[in-house]
């Protein structure tokens, strides 16, 4: 059984169709990318799986169970975790806290073990905190020791991509929604955050949906590409399969070259 | 297509029971609201065909009053949303800006009181107390826009509401400290504008007549402005998007300047009218009246001038008739009419648990919600409502309450305003 | 030459134009008045009045702007020099002129009928006693001077700039708090000392003032560098260290505070728990502004809800037929309840809204609280306009009964908490131990509910000293909480709520729960705080619940610092303290008028300079301004890690 299915998706922004009908599915342990032209609706995609936006049409299958309509949180304590487009980290919370506030669906303790600091809300906080460490832990130096106590607004720009992705992993699931995870990194960032991608698959286990821009990125992890255009996808298959297309190619060619 | 192994199972709520209790709660509260609206507004008109209402001169006089009132409203509610289109956020100091116009007509007529003009020459007297509002409310909010806001662009928006917060604050205590904190007394109008004259057959107090027709005029002339000029043009640009206004070469800051300048001039022309028609003016008179038209703002659609209008000429009606409307609920619901609503209430409880059955989690809140208002509402109707009535002893205390209630009920039933909201694009991704 | 060089430096637009601004703020603050009605209030003696005070600052300030130059990373360092002085002089001469001005309009024609407070004694004032053109020019040459001075401060070295103005700052502090001390040396029955610092007109003598100067200047080299190093050495101990001693100094605080009463008057303790009530209240608003990002404008409901609950629960006079007539803390629990339900019903509406629709809309239920508890239409409950007499009438601190009781209870909850964790560890030896605590908290609740009256003390509302101590007891109670939630699974998620709701939803907090909660635990510490302050003064209006409560409330938060628990502690002793509550006095009485016009003011400074608070918590005064010290440090360690 596929891990996420969705048939149908609909979303509508006023006059404008974002997504029309896309059908979709991914098994556990795959990596597909999804790529477009921009403003093809790959975010809204996105947007419409963690429940940021309900969908006007459509259902999304995670594990069997309809999750549309459900709030984001709730989504995400499902198992669904995503990063942002455009780097949205708690600016003024410390690396640590940013992973540490992302276990919050698979914590519990309440206000009252806070007030009287039981034993078990002691052990609470440190199992966070350990989780945390272990997450940043997984992209090599860049995120630990004295970082962990630097507030996230203070950290460069590939580290803030890199944090994104800790902190989705924080949340535990087992699918990642990436969303351009290496937009504006350099070449070497960039071939780094490509292995990355592949050992959260084979290390950690998690299912992953990445969009990306770069070709040679969608090369290098996916197992399979889909490809979407004005709301709808046009191809789907391998990366050779879909890299010869007619149809992807003209979606690409077929309109002024646009810088991203 | 892999098939589904699990069927959903019926009924299943599919939601966070947190999340479903607050939205039956919420789903309750609108109930609620509606049903006494309705309660009071049939209960009122009930009232009347029963002959135990007012009389059509007390209504005409009420109709009359609350449009005076909501023009008035409406023109002050021109700058918050003016201001909240181009800038996205509420300028709590608007009130103050509109007090500021009505103490400079207090204070310029007094002064031509005192010169003998105000009888003499009373059309001049006017214009020039009108005049001399308009340029010191806009005076006002310029410089407020210069003290406080222009530092503050990009900031969150909750920053300068803060920070307007103060102003209005500082303004309230300044003209306190520097003018006094008593009421100052408008002098008297002329006997032609206190008499009542004849207009469609109708007769209406002669100043509620100069209101209305100052403010419909003072719009109409704003329409003009921001529909044909230049600067208005601009305005619209930078309210539809400051970035693109300024690689279109427009001079936003001027234009924000414009209009800070645009709303206060209304605020000023609101403020000269409130002096007129009330004839007391003192440092909080500018408060009530601030947040009713940001209210008024809201209802019409913040952003949208023509909401801005007919909210302000809604709300004001709202309040006029209002203390009045809670009459209705002294009106005994008849036997029938509950049975109707018990009814009513079992179809809206059977539709909610279709809805349930969809296992729809989009739906979940407020279908849970149909179902237990359902169920509370056929109890209600049969064993309560029959016959029941209630009476609101000094209901005319209540009317600054009814503007709140509308201020809250719009926001919780329908955000966006009467006629939608105009607002900036935000980024997106 | 060293004139030419000079002059070339200054600017001269920039000159006229702050020493204009400098001349209409001191016509502004004459003419409202300020500078007559506290020209009364002596500073130090005979030269320094608070009128005069109230306008010298502006000089002296403006006199600093006018050369001031950022210092730019990479850049020069602005540089010193005689056209410091000569600017601020410059500035002084330009604002001393505009109110000369003003004076010689002033003392020619009455304004009287429009600006009332531009009297024949401000004339005097302003003149000097002598006539409006000499007094005009002493205006001037006083401007130049003060604006001379304040330009010096750009010449001054860093350590010299440091103890200066902490010396001026110390003599105006103590000039200022002639009362607190006054009494505090009365109290401790060394009153010669009073008479030693202080002349009869409250003002500090010169020779204080001189004495306070230099020693103050002398501390300052002599110390400096000394209270930063015990706060580094303090930030270098270990995590339960720094607990444990940040909880004795918390401790001997509070022991100090419930000690204090004994030896300040009356009337200073009737100051001291208006500040209470606010740090009271301020601790609660601060977990909803400042912990969760929530601007709830209309907290004032929250108070009269805990003040009308009380009011009814213990008054034999209560308007209805219910009139339960129970004892203070025995009301509590139900002000709980009703804060608690309160908070719920403004919360769920505004859940969804954005921040400022919610700013609205709370305002908006505070005004409705106001008119439901004042209306005729539930003058059965709630007494209308007329309120109600007779609240909590010698309430009965039984302490040890119900302390013992309130003791058992939390020994209790945290027995079966721990048992709780435990079992689920399978760790039976924990267990048993969790078991011992649940049945020692199990007696010591049945025992302080058996005799509730043992070793009780009756206190009224008009015995200062008692509610004072009360009040800091609830305060502490208010800190404690807040400081245990900052740094725990709820904190955090308030934090990232307020940082990006929508993010944090998507990271899996409910943002429904952890609203509503804030407005919860916000709105029962504002009930707590009207409880207290219904029994305080014994009778509670409608009138007393108005939005201007909200916003003093909010000043100071935000004066203080959003989210910082020192910052609330600060904001509410600077501005309670001081200037005094929406009707209640402060220590300078003289204030009164003005003081809702300065929290206006200060409003609008704070956010546009210092956004983060006098006292920010660490985090946020990181936050706004960054510390580029260290993350010089950062970046330089990291320099091959780094792209
Ligand atoms: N919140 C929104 N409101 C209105 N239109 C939106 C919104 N989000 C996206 N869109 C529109 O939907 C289309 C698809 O956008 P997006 O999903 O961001 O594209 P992509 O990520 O593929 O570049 C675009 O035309 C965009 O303008
Ligand atoms: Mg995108």
């Amino acid at each position: 059984m596929a891990l996420l299915e969705i048939e149908g998706l609909t979303k509508q922004f006023g006059g404008l169709l974002a997504l029309g009908g896309v059908d979709f599915h991914i098994e556990e342990g795959e990596i597909v990318s999804v790529i477009g032209p921009n403003g093809a609706g790959k975010t809204t995609f996105f947007n419409t799986i963690s429940g940021m936006f309900p969908p006007d049409e459509g259902e999304i299958l995670f594990d069997g169970r309809d999750v549309a309509g459900l709030t984001p949180d709730q989504i995400t304590k499902r198992g669904i975790a995503r990063t942002f487009q455009n780097v949205r980290l708690f600016p003024n919370m410390t690396v640590l806290e940013n992973i540490m506030v992302a276990q919050h669906s698979r914590t519990h303790k309440g206000v009252f073990s806070a007030l009287f600091q039981t034993p078990g809300f002691r052990k609470e906080e440190q199992e966070i905190r350990d989780r945390a460490r272990d997450v940043l832990g997984f992209f090599g130096t860049r995120l630990i020791g004295y970082r962990f106590d630097q507030p996230a607004f203070m950290l460069s720009y590939a580290n803030r991509r890199r944090l994104e992705i800790a902190r989705a992993m924080g949340t535990q699931p087992r699918l990642l929604l990436l969303d351009e995870p290496t937009a504006g990194m350099n070449p070497r960032e960039t071939a780094e955050l490509t292995g990355l991608i592949r050992k959260l698959r084979d290390e950690r286990g998690f299912t992953i949906v990445v969009i990306e821009h770069e070709m040679k990125v969608v090369r290098d992890v996916s197992d399979r590409v889909v490809v979407l255009d004005h709301g709808v996808q046009i191809a789907e298959g391998s990366y050779d399969e879909v890299s010869t297309n007619e149809d992807v190619i003209e979606a690409y060619l077929g309109r002024p070259a646009e810088s991203h | 297509m892999a098939t589904r192994t699990t069927s959903s199972p019926r009924l299943r709520l599919n939601q966070d029971v947190s999340t479903l209790a607050v939205d039956v709660f919420l789903f309750a509260m609108k109930v609620a609201l509606i049903f006494f609206s309705a309660w009071a507004v049939v209960g009122t008109i009930a009232l009347q065909v029963n002959g135990s209402g007012l009389t059509a001169v007390a209504w005409r006089d009420l109709i009359v009053g609350g449009l005076a009132q909501g023009f008035m409203y409406g023109l002050i509610a021109l700058g918050y949303s003016m201001v909240y289109g181009v800038l996205g956020f509420i300028n709590f100091a608007h009130g103050e800006v509109f007090m500021a116009g009505a103490m400079a007509a207090y204070f310029v007529a007094d002064a031509l009181f005192d010169a003998g003009l105000w009888e003499s020459a009373f059309v001049v007297a006017v214009l020039i107390v009108l005049l001399s509002a308009v340029l010191v409310s806009t005076v006002v909010a310029v410089l407020v826009e210069r003290i406080a806001y222009r530092r503050l662009r990009g900031a969150p928006r909750l920053i300068p509401l803060i920070t307007s917060i103060g102003m209005s604050f500082f303004l309230q205590y300044a003209v306190k400290g520097l003018f006094g904190g008593s009421f100052k007394t408008f002098p008297q109008l002329p006997e032609g504008l206190q008499d009542r004259v004849g207009i469609f057959g109708l007769e209406i107090e002669g100043i509620k007549l100069l209101v209305i027709a100052t403010a419909i005029v003072s719009m109409f002339g704003l329409w003009l402005f921001v529909e044909r000029s230049r600067t208005g043009r601009a305005i619209r640009a930078v309210a539809e998007d400051k970035e693109i206004a300024g690689l279109m070469g427009i001079d936003v800051n001027r234009t924000i300047v414009m209009t800070f300048a645009v709303g206060g001039a209304m605020a000023g022309v609101g403020g000269m009218l409130w002096a007129m028609l009330f004839r007391k003016v003192f440092f909080l008179t500018g408060f009530l009246p601030g947040i009713k038209a940001f209210t008024a703002a809201v209802l019409g659609g913040i952003g949208n001038l023509g909401g801005a209008m007919l909210g302000g000429v809604t709300l004001g009606l709202v309040e006029a008739s209002g203390p009045n409307m809670l009459g209705g609920l002294s009106w005994e619901i008849p036997t029938w009419l509950a049975y109707v609503g018990a009814v009513l209430a079992a179809a809206t409880a059977y539709w909610g648990i279709q809805r349930l059955r969809s296992g729809d989690a989009r739906k979940a809140g407020s279908s849970l919600g149909m179902v237990v208002m359902g169920v509370v509402g056929v109890f209600l109707g049969i064993f309560v409502l029959p016959g029941f009535s209630a009476t609101i002893p000094g209901a005319s205390q209540l009317k600054d309450m009814i503007a709140f209630v509308v201020l809250i009920g719009v926001l919780m039933v329908r955000p966006v305003g009467l006629l939608g909201e105009r607002l900036a694009v935000e980024e997106r991704a | 030459m060293i004139e030419l060089a000079a002059t070339s430096e200054i600017d001269t637009r920039k000159v006229l134009r702050l020493g204009a601004i400098a001349g209409i703020t001191a016509v502004f603050v004459a003419a409202i008045g300020m500078v007559e009605v506290f020209d009364t209030r002596s500073v130090i003696d005979p030269v320094l009045s608070l009128g005069y005070l109230s306008l010298a600052w502006i000089p002296l300030l403006f006199g600093y702007r006018v050369t001031y130059e950022p210092v730019l990373e990479g850049m020069e360092p602005p540089r010193k020099g005689p056209h410091n002085l000569i600017g601020g002089a410059a500035a002084g001469l330009v604002g001393g002129a505009v109110l000369g001005a003003f004076l010689l309009v002033i003392d020619v024609i009455d304004i009287r009928e429009i600006l009332l407070n531009v009297t024949p004694e401000l004339v005097g004032i302003l003149g000097f006693d002598q006539s409006a053109a000499v007094g005009a020019t002493i205006l001037m040459a006083l401007g130049a001077g003060l604006g001379a001075i304040g330009g010096m401060f750009h010449v001054l070295s860093d350590r010299w700039r440091r103890a200066v103005s902490s010396a001026f700052v110390w003599v105006l502090i103590i000039g200022f708090i002639e009362l607190v001390l006054g009494n505090v040396f009365d109290g401790l029955a060394v009153g010669f000392l009073d008479d030693l610092v202080y002349s009869e007109n409250r003002g500090v003598t010169i020779g204080a003032a001189v004495v306070i100067a230099v020693v103050v200047i002398f501390m300052h080299f002599q110390f400096t560098g000394r209270a930063s190093r015990v706060r580094e050495r303090f930030q270098a101990l270990p995590e339960n260290k720094r607990r444990s001693t940040g909880f004795m100094v918390a401790t001997a605080l509070m022991a100090v505070g419930l000690l204090a009463p004994s030896v300040f008057g009356p009337f200073l303790n009737e100051v001291l728990a208006t500040v209470g009530l606010f740090m009271l209240m301020g601790l609660g608003l601060n977990v909803v502004v400042g912990f969760a990002g929530l601007l709830d404008l209309g907290y004032v409901a929250f108070f009269a809800v805990g003040a009308y609950t009380t009011a009814v629960f213990t008054s034999p006079l209560t308007p209805g037929d219910f009139s339960p007539e129970l004892a203070f803390f025995s009301a509590l629990p139900f002000v709980i309840i009703m804060a608690a339900i309160a908070g719920i019903i403004v919360g769920t509406p505004v859940i969804r809204m954005r921040g400022d629709y919610l700013a609205i809309v709370t305002l908006a239920f505070g005004e409705i609280a106001r008119l439901v508890f004042q209306a005729d239409w539930l003058k059965g409950t709630f007494g209308g306009a007329q309120g109600i007499l007779r609240i909590g009438e010698g309430m009965i601190v039984t302490l040890f009964g119900y302390v013992l009781a309130g003791v058992g209870i939390v020994v209790g909850i945290i027995g079966f908490l721990r048992w709780r964790s435990a079992r689920a560890d399978d760790d039976a030896s924990s267990a048993k131990t969790a078991g011992v605590w649940i049945g020692l908290g199990t007696v010591a609740t049945v025992a302080g509910l058996l005799f509730p009256d043992f070793a009780s003390w009756t206190v009224t509302g008009i015995d200062s000293e008692a509610v004072f101590r009360l009040v800091l007891i609830f305060v502490a109670l208010a800190a404690f909480v807040s400081w245990r939630l900052q740094d725990s699974r709820i904190g955090r998620a308030w934090m990232a709520m307020r940082e990006d709701e929508q993010v944090a939803e998507t990271m899996g907090i409910n943002v429904v729960t952890a609203k509503l909660l804030a407005f919860i635990i916000g709105a029962i510490l504002a009930a707590l705080g009207g409880a207290l302050f219904a029994v305080k003064i014994g009778t509670i209006f409608p009138s007393s619940f108005k939005i201007v409560q909200s916003i003093i409330i909010l000043v100071v938060v935000i004066v203080g610092g959003m989210g910082s628990l020192r910052g609330v502690a600060v904001g509410a002793l600077v501005l309670i303290g001081v200037l005094g509550g929406p009707t209640q006095p402060g220590m300078l009485r003289e204030f009164q008028e003005f003081k809702l016009l300065i929290y206006g003011v200060l409003l609008v400074y704070m956010m546009l300079q210092r956004p983060e608070g006098l006292a920010p918590s660490a985090r946020r005064s990181q936050e706004l301004h960054g510390d580029e010290l260290k993350q010089d440090v950062w970046l330089g360690k990291d320099q091959e890690g780094e792209d």
